[in-house]
């Protein structure tokens, strides 16, 4: 019998980055919105040299300035350089989405993995699961907040809480579809541990619904720290979000609207790039919906 | 169908009794002692102790579960540091804002985006099409604050058509209300339609290729009763699941817009209230709310049952 020779390890990673590169020439969505994404991080990680002023630096002579040669963006109610001030927020907004995307996968998995193979886990996480699904979003945020404090290590924990749930269902949907598959039924029955099952046979099956997941997690997040800012419960004061940024435009928006505008357009590009993405990605994984949704 | 609509029912009991818990998590997933966090730190070590003794947070857990779960089962949200009075009167005293503001958002929400969607789906893969979608992506990539301070701008400050922030009662007439409400309830309403209409367009694109459509097309039946009898009837199941999640979202979202418009809502109760740590207010709303979106969403579900009998036998 003939045997087909195994690729090498290499050779599987070229194949991948070419079925990705592919997959971007295929879609201009997706292209349009990992270049948006690309600048925006980029944006982040060149903050100390893109920035014209110092974020923080209070001129009260140079207050509520429109955009000029000085100030591209204008200056706040307190001489602080708006466009500066949004090129440090782009870090914020950027790190908050990472991490809670990081923290509520890692969890989500975690749990969605269990609960999908285990059917006794499955019976008291889930019924958490759905009822922490069951508050408002935004309310659930805003009421953890309280109870934790605003700091940015707790916008990330409330918002990981949040999104949590949303991650453990994908996975648990996925996990048992698989579980009932013929090779993961053979891997239990050479007596292969469980956690060997989850982690090698269907953990890889989980991979693309969470990898469309994460995007809009990721844009969530980013619009979620900048609602609860606003509101004065995210992230302090002191520190350029772009949601602290509006919150000082919300009282000068009839006197000097750029507080409010620039840092809400950077919102905006943000998340369209994120979403442009994600979208893209999920026609990847679901050709089914491509056109569709 | 009276038995899956009493199936639903019950199936509430164990869903209210988890959010009951969560919400009874909440003030003991504070760090430290939650009285003397409410107290501040100039609060002395006597005043801290008897507010904990009142709280009954010097009881085991498992007791202050159960007489909490008491508590909420007789309708009792607790009373409020502050404001001296019951949660849920303060609640209520602030109901009709909120409740107005989501109601106006989702009406707007719903027509404007099943509007956009079925527009979109019947001029598929043309410019009016590509349009409406990138509408729609702004949309759901917009902070609806950020919206809501732009309209304020324009409408009220520059073109002076709407009032900036100031509510009118329902009682003081149903016009001057709603006049009073349009501008959160647009901010609120195209931020929510932008998915439903994402929804819409998807559900009309999967059912306007079914055979049925082609038969009612063949028979000579006229174009707009195709759509919206025949394609959108059956469209409708995904846009009611879609409708109902964007309850959740329109609740939070009021939240935030109350703030901007300087509405005299719940959502500015809870901000106060984070401000006094005024704890049981913001449990109690958490609860109130989270109660009304778990009642939504049964009422999603009966309506699945009327627009496709299927469902009831699976």
């Amino acid at each position: 019998m003939a045997t087909v020779p195994a690729p090498a390890k290499g050779k599987i990673r070229r194949s991948a980055l070419a079925g990705g590169l592919r997959a971007l020439r295929r879609s201009k969505m997706m292209t349009l919105g990992l270049g948006i994404m690309s600048l925006v991080c980029l944006v982040a990680l060149l903050a100390p040299w893109i920035a014209t002023h110092d974020p923080l630096y209070l001129d009260p002579m140079n207050r509520l300035q429109a955009p000029g040669p000085d100030n591209w963006l204008g200056t706040d109610d307190v001489g602080r350089d708006v466009f500066s001030r949004v090129v440090y927020g782009s870090r914020v907004s950027l790190l908050v989405g990472a991490l809670v995307v990081l923290s509520s996968n890692l969890i989500g998995t975690l749990i969605g993995l269990m609960s999908g193979y285990y059917d006794k886990v499955d019976k008291v996480v889930m019924r958490v699961m759905d009822g922490l699904m069951a508050f408002p979003t935004t309310l659930l945020a805003i009421a953890m907040m309280a109870a934790l404090g605003a700091r940015m290590s707790n916008v990330i924990i409330a918002l990981s809480i949040v999104y949590i749930p949303r991650v453990a269902r994908v996975v648990r949907g996925v996990v048992l579809t698989v579980r009932e598959l013929a090779y993961v039924e053979a891997a239990v029955a050479i007596g292969a541990p469980a956690w060997k099952i989850m982690l090698f046979h269907i953990l890889p099956n989980c991979l693309d619904p969470i990898i469309v997941q994460s995007s809009f997690i990721f844009a969530q997040s980013v619009l979620s720290e900048a609602a609860l800012s606003y509101l004065g419960v995210g992230i302090p004061p002191w520190i350029p979000s772009w949601g602290n940024i509006m919150t000082g435009g919300r009282l000068f928006i009839n006197a000097a609207p750029w507080m409010t505008w620039f840092p809400g357009l950077a919102i905006i590009i943000c998340v369209l790039g994120l979403n442009l993405f994600g979208d893209g990605l999920r026609d990847l994984v679901d050709p089914r919906l491509r056109g569709v949704l | 169908m009276k038995g899956y609509i009493l199936n639903r029912m019950l199936a509430l009991v164990p869903t209210l009794l988890i959010v009951a818990t969560i919400g009874f998590m909440l003030i003991h997933l504070t760090p430290g002692d939650p009285a003397a966090v409410m107290l501040g730190e100039e609060a002395t070590e006597e005043t801290v102790l008897q507010l904990r003794e009142e709280l009954g947070l010097n009881r085991p857990v498992l007791v202050q579960w159960v007489s909490w779960l008491g508590k909420v089962a007789r309708g009792d949200l607790g009373q409020s540091f502050f404001l001296h009075k019951p949660v849920l009167e303060a609640i209520t005293e602030r109901l009709e804002t909120t409740l107005l503001l989501t109601a106006y958002g989702l009406a707007i929400a719903v027509v404007l985006g099943v509007v956009m969607g079925i527009v979109a789906a019947v001029k598929h893969n043309t410019a009016v099409d590509g349009s409406l979608m990138v509408v729609a992506l702004l949309g759901v990539s917009m902070p609806s604050f950020w919206l809501g301070l732009n309209l304020i701008l324009l409408f009220a400050l520059r073109w002076k058509l709407f009032p900036a922030a100031m509510y009118v009662p329902l009682a003081d007439g149903l016009w001057s209300c709603l006049r009073s409400l349009t501008l959160p309830a647009v901010t609120l309403g195209f931020v929510s339609a932008a998915p439903i209409a994402r929804m819409v367009r998807s559900s009309m694109l999967q059912v306007l290729n079914e055979d049925y459509i082609r038969t009612a097309r063949a028979k000579g039946v006229h174009e707009r009763a195709v759509i919206v009898f025949h394609a959108f009837r059956n469209a409708l199941i995904p846009t009611v699941t879609m409708v109902g999640m964007t309850v959740g979202s329109l609740i939070g979202g009021a939240m935030v817009i109350e703030q901007v418009f300087a509405l005299p809502g719940v959502g500015r109760l809870v901000l106060s209230s984070i401000g006094r740590r005024d704890y049981p207010v913001i449990q109690g709303i958490l609860l109130y709310f989270a109660a009304i979106y778990v009642v939504v969403n049964l009422v999603v579900d009966i309506l699945y049952v009327y627009l496709d009998p299927r469902v009831k036998y699976m």
